[in-house]
């Protein structure tokens, strides 16, 4: 009886989430500064997060937090369905990212390896968890901004081969490498740090 | 799955990172975000005028239309015209000293039985006018102690008026489809028959000449219902009844009639019911009631 009026509250708290996060659609499509504020409130330390993910310090990031935000903004008005509001802003911060890095390398993979032959094969399943989650971070944006971009897309964002080679516009055997590459380095840095 | 990639996916998948407190006033300050609202201004300013343009058009389009339905009367001119072009003689008559429907009708019968064809109510009408072109009757009351056959006409044709109605109350029809009985009025008035008084008593109750009918269709005849009268009235205004009681027109223009249009759409065919107070010269009240069609 306890455990059923429990999900009742727990789904009343959801619904309740939910109504409150279509307002704030409706409220930023009618250009309500206040809607906007509360969205950005909402929102700002999940799309900071990722920014840090993609860039290496945090101006970079604040730079690309506030082009997320002009865009959420400026395009909200697009978005059909507000269910759909978290993965859609997930997808503008990735491509402002990746724009953000384009824009300051002008091509962000650098290295070009084509070679699948040099795969680098590593089975061990060791589980590390007592790295703190800033250092984690730290590691990340340590790497080069293929390899990191890359690894982002492809290991936390669940990209696919396919759609980060043409968003990147590179091989897909090329993005595959990389990544591998990615994944060697930040296992050595782990391994190091323990 | 990667060990790697699971320790990165679980860590920072909704990985959230605190923010300066000073990033929401850059965005406010973004060169494109201010721009953008630059713009929505802009087209915020543009729809409003537009829609302020709109108003005011049809603003003034009702307000110059509401001048023209005053201006434009044609139901005199009409009336003139149809009596000018359908006989010369009875224009000349004019210059007679007292016009008289027998006269007309024993003059020019056949321009009478035309002009009662088409409308009774212009004939009504050209007599009021003829009485008022003359100095010597200014008055419908005057011209009843002078000349008792133009009384008989006008007292004849309006009990003539109110049979037409409770006739047509009767059966919804039109006076164009009847000529028969047109014609039976006309040879009822050739007759001379002697003045009975209560007649003299109404047209001094009443100095209007009221149409009972009238067609709103656009042909510059009888478009128009409105009461003529050749006698001076204070205080005039007319009112028209739906049978069910409903207002639809109200006048205190004595110029001004009733196009057949209630709240800008126009009214169905049938039975209206109109209501005329005005003061006399004297000062007495009188309150004209009585039925009017209108003929789609």
């Amino acid at each position: 009886m306890q455990q059923k009026s429990k999900i009742i509250v727990y789904n009343y708290k959801i619904m309740k989430q939910k109504l409150k996060e279509r307002d704030i659609v409706a409220g930023c499509k009618a250009d309500k500064p206040q809607s906007q504020r509360q969205l950005y409130d909402k929102y700002c330390r999940l799309v900071m997060g990722m920014a840090l993910r993609y860039t290496q310090n945090i101006p970079d990031a604040e730079d690309v937090v506030q082009d997320v935000f002009v865009k959420i903004f400026m395009n909200i008005n697009t978005l059909r369905n507000e269910s759909t509001l978290i993965s859609w802003i997930k997808t503008i911060t990735t491509h402002t990212c990746i724009d953000f890095l384009k824009a300051k390398n002008k091509k962000i993979i650098t290295t070009n390896i084509d070679d699948i032959t040099n795969e680098i094969i590593d089975n061990n399943n060791k589980i590390y968890d007592g790295i703190p989650t800033e250092q984690l971070l730290k590691f990340i944006q340590e790497l080069p901004d293929g390899f990191r971009t890359i690894f982002n897309l492809y290991a936390i964002d669940g990209y696919k081969y396919e759609e980060i080679a043409q968003m990147l516009a590179c091989s897909e055997s090329n993005v595959r490498s990389q990544y591998l590459r990615a994944r060697k380095i930040l296992r050595e840095k782990i391994e190091n740090y323990e | 799955m990667n060990n790697i990639d699971q320790l990165y996916k679980d860590r920072f998948e909704n990985f959230e990172a605190p923010v300066s407190d000073g990033l929401w006033d850059k965005i406010e300050n973004n060169p494109t975000w201010q721009k953008h609202l630059r713009r929505q201004k802009v087209k915020n300013l543009v729809l409003y005028s537009a829609m302020t343009i709109v108003a005011i058009g049809t603003c003034t389009a009702l307000l110059l239309h509401k001048p023209q339905t005053d201006t434009v009367l044609p139901e005199e001119e009409s009336t003139e015209t149809i009596i000018n072009k359908t006989s010369p003689a009875t224009a000349e008559t004019t210059d007679a000293q007292i016009i008289t429907q027998q006269n007309i009708t024993t003059e020019n019968p056949v321009a009478v039985k035309e002009v009662s064809n088409s409308n009774m109510v212009s004939a009504f009408e050209a007599v009021m006018e003829n009485t008022e072109a003359h100095p010597s009757n200014n008055a419908v009351s005057n011209s009843e102690n002078t000349t008792p056959p133009s009384e008989n006409a006008i007292s004849t044709s309006q009990t003539e008026n109110k049979d037409k109605v409770n006739t047509k109350t009767e059966s919804e029809q039109t006076p164009n489809v009847k000529p028969s009985q047109n014609k039976e009025t006309i040879k009822e008035e050739s007759t001379p028959t002697p003045s009975p008084t209560p007649a003299s008593n109404e047209t001094i109750r009443s100095l209007f000449s009221i149409p009972n009918a009238f067609t709103p269709n656009g042909d510059g005849l009888n478009d128009i219902f409105k009461p003529v009268t050749a006698a001076e009235v204070h205080n005039y205004q007319l009112d028209i009844y739906m049978t069910n009681g409903q207002h639809v027109f109200s006048s205190k223009n004595i110029d001004y009639g009733w196009n057949g249009e209630y709240q800008g759409s126009m009214q169905n065919g049938g039975n209206y019911v109109y209501i005329i107070k005005y003061k006399d010269s004297d000062g007495k009240e009188h309150i004209d009631k009585g039925q009017l069609l209108l003929m789609r």
